[in-house]
């Protein structure tokens, strides 16, 4: 006799109709009032047979539908006909049948450390996206920059040209049946280095058609070197810009300043202009690095959206220093205007779409999911600044929602937080390999050069160690496990000097962010498929 | 379908798969993610998260056919009706294999 029990499911209500988000699968599904039933009997009650459901729900006056939406739902695997290993029962029973039940330790010899086996990743893996710093120095002294000026704590230094095309041809060489690939100009400021950048780029554009590949240049600058040579040749080489920019001079020179102290906002605005105006080929985007303090996302968003930026993009400081680590209430008020202005970018495009609401969120209680006693905040910053219309041209303006309407619309489901180590690689001035490029400057990181190659037994090691340090056991009860898969090494190694430590600062925050997105992704699903289509192609 | 709503990609493929549409083994014939199952020991595959909900599908299905359907019951012990409690002490595959029960001497 088939027995049924609920699979690990997140639910949510937009508009008035109930939606779950199958946490292993990634399916998001609506449900009737039928499936509903179903679900809200299967629920805490583990091994249910379809009798006991239908005498359950003939006892309520309900019964039409149900055998066919509990078959619905098994076969969209939000119901497993079986014992699913997410099921934890309430507590152990007794066994009903002959056998004793005992346990595995009491008969076997504990082996090593089942991590250590010899089992091993399946290497090599081909690489898509290689990060090359072609310059290790800065000419800002950004007071929040995590490579401490550009220098990443070493001596200031420019990458050899010939060293910048060997990368392009490691990464043409070693990125197997992927036809596009993608290389990025990163530092520092790589605008110190225009050498390499030009040699880069033209050794590239030589090798695709030998190589039968498209390589996708980009570039991270701050902008205050761009000339309009540069832009030019930007612009024909189709490279890809982004600029980090932190919004109107008084938010920006706060912390964005040149070595003497000076604030770079009004020597960089002609540039931006300059870039903005002649680059033609791909959109410009501007990336804001939130500290504390917040500010009004709002107005930021507004004035560079202002300034002519396609999109903007906001990502909190890297850094555990005080000064500029967001507090518990700064990483409130940051997920909170982040979401209002993710509600907004939506409601400017489908003015009239139902199920659309203003966020729910409330702030945040604590910044792990298993709660810490820390008090809730109690800033509601006011939104100025912002002007819904300038909104309303394409592409959907706020990348931190688009990146996540697309990754929820896939159902994306990933094994590890990113691609470091595997898909994508940083290259250090010096040649060096490592898992990305802002790990540049940590040895113990390396996974090899340039020259001879990835190491294997480094990059093996480095993923024995993911798996080995058992950073994703806290992981094991939320529901964004597959969506987050324990979060940024970086950061983990910034807070706890340990890459593959627990990276449970942010865990809160993105559940709370990843929720809001499921919300207008299911209400332009439901209601404006065609502009949510849009939205994503863009 | 007509009490549940396909609203994403995921959700279609799963839908289609249901229908028929989609081959069932044409996963294993891609060049899937490496390590969908990260480690393999001891005997007990475990998905990035060390849990066993992510694994690619026929591990999977496979080891909840066994522990419910009984097809192959001489390998996990049946779940649902004789062995509730089995796999309750072991949400972590990689922390805690050593205590999954097994059943000595059984019917």
């Amino acid at each position: 006799m088939s027995r049924y029990q609920l699979k690990e499911a997140h639910e949510l209500v937009v508009d008035g109709k109930r939606y779950l988000f199958g946490v292993s699968t990634g399916a998001i599904l609506g449900m009737d009032a039928p499936a509903a039933r179903v679900v809200d009997f299967l629920k805490n009650r583990p091994g249910v047979s379809v009798q006991e459901l239908a005498a359950h729900l003939e006892s309520e006056g309900e019964t039409g539908g149900t055998q066919e939406a509990l078959e619905e739902l098994v076969a969209l695997e939000v119901v497993g006909s079986g014992g699913a290993g997410e099921w934890r029962g309430e507590g152990a029973e007794e066994p009903k049948g002959k056998g004793k039940i005992a346990s595995l330790s009491a008969c076997t010899p504990a082996p090593s450390h089942p991590c250590t086996s010899s089992s091993q990743p399946r290497l090599p893996f081909p690489v898509r996206s290689l990060v090359c710093h072609i310059a290790r120095d800065c000419n800002l002294r950004c007071a929040y920059c995590y490579a401490e000026g550009g220098s990443y704590g070493q001596e200031r230094a420019l990458m050899d040209p010939e060293m910048t095309c060997r990368s392009v041809d490691f990464l043409l060489r070693h990125s197997g049946g992927n036809r596009r690939i993608s290389f990025t100009f990163f530092g520092g400021e790589p605008l110190l280095n225009p050498q390499a950048l030009r040699a880069a780029v033209q050794y590239g554009r030589a090798q695709e058609e030998r190589w039968g590949k498209e390589i996708d240049f980009s570039l991270t600058t701050n902008a205050t070197l761009l000339s309009e040579e540069t832009v030019r040749f930007l612009s024909e080489n189709r490279i890809g810009v982004t600029v980090s920019l932190d919004g109107p001079a008084a938010i920006n020179d706060r912390m964005r300043t040149y070595p003497d102290g000076r604030g770079s906002y009004q020597s960089v605005l002609p540039q931006v202009r300059l870039l903005l105006d002649h680059h033609r080929t791909r959109p410009v985007a501007a990336r804001v690095t939130v500290t504390r303090g917040v500010g009004d996302l709002g107005e930021i968003f507004g004035h560079l959206r202002g300034l002519g930026f396609s999109q903007v993009g906001f990502c909190p400081v890297s850094t555990r220093d005080a000064r500029y680590a967001l507090s518990l209430e700064d990483l409130s008020s940051f997920l909170e205007q982040l979401c209002h202005l993710a509600w907004r970018c939506i409601s400017v495009r489908v003015p009239e779409a139902k199920g659309l609401q203003e966020p729910s969120f409330q702030g945040l209680e604590s910044l792990e999911w298993a709660g810490k006693d820390l008090p809730a905040s109690d800033s509601h910053p006011t939104r100025s600044g912002y002007n819904p219309e300038e909104a309303a041209g394409r592409p959907l303006p706020l990348s931190n929602l688009a990146n996540l309407l697309r990754e929820l619309h896939r159902g994306e489901r990933r094994p590890y937080p990113c691609g470091a180590g595997l898909g994508l690689l940083g290259v250090g001035v010096d040649g060096e390999i490592y898992p990305c490029h802002r790990f540049a400057g940590s040895p113990d990181l390396s996974l090899g050069r340039i020259e001879q190659g990835l190491d294997l037994g480094r990059q093996t090691a480095f993923f024995q160690r993911v798996h080995s340090t058992k950073r994703a056991e806290k992981c094991l009860e939320c529901w964004i496990r597959y969506l987050c898969a324990g979060g940024c090494y970086f950061e983990s190694y910034v807070r706890h000097g340990d890459p593959f430590a627990p990276n449970l600062d942010y865990c809160r925050w993105l559940a709370e962010w990843i929720e809001e997105g499921l919300r207008l992704y299911v209400a332009l699903a439901e209601n404006r498929p065609g502009i949510l289509m849009g939205l994503l192609e863009d | 379908m007509k009490h549940v709503k396909a609203i994403n990609l995921r959700a279609q493929a799963l839908e289609a798969r249901a229908k028929g549409e989609l081959p069932d083994i044409y996963a294993l014939q891609m060049q899937l993610p490496m390590s969908c199952s990260t480690v393999f020991d001891p005997g007990w595959e475990v998905d990035g998260m060390f849990g066993l909900a992510g694994l690619c599908q026929p591990m999977e299905n496979d080891l909840y056919g066994c522990s419910a359907d009984c097809w192959w019951p001489a390998q996990v012990p049946d779940e649902l009706v004789n062995y509730p409690g089995w796999s309750d002490q072991c949400s972590a595959a990689v922390r805690d294999w050593q205590k999954i029960k097994f059943i000595q001497g059984g019917p």
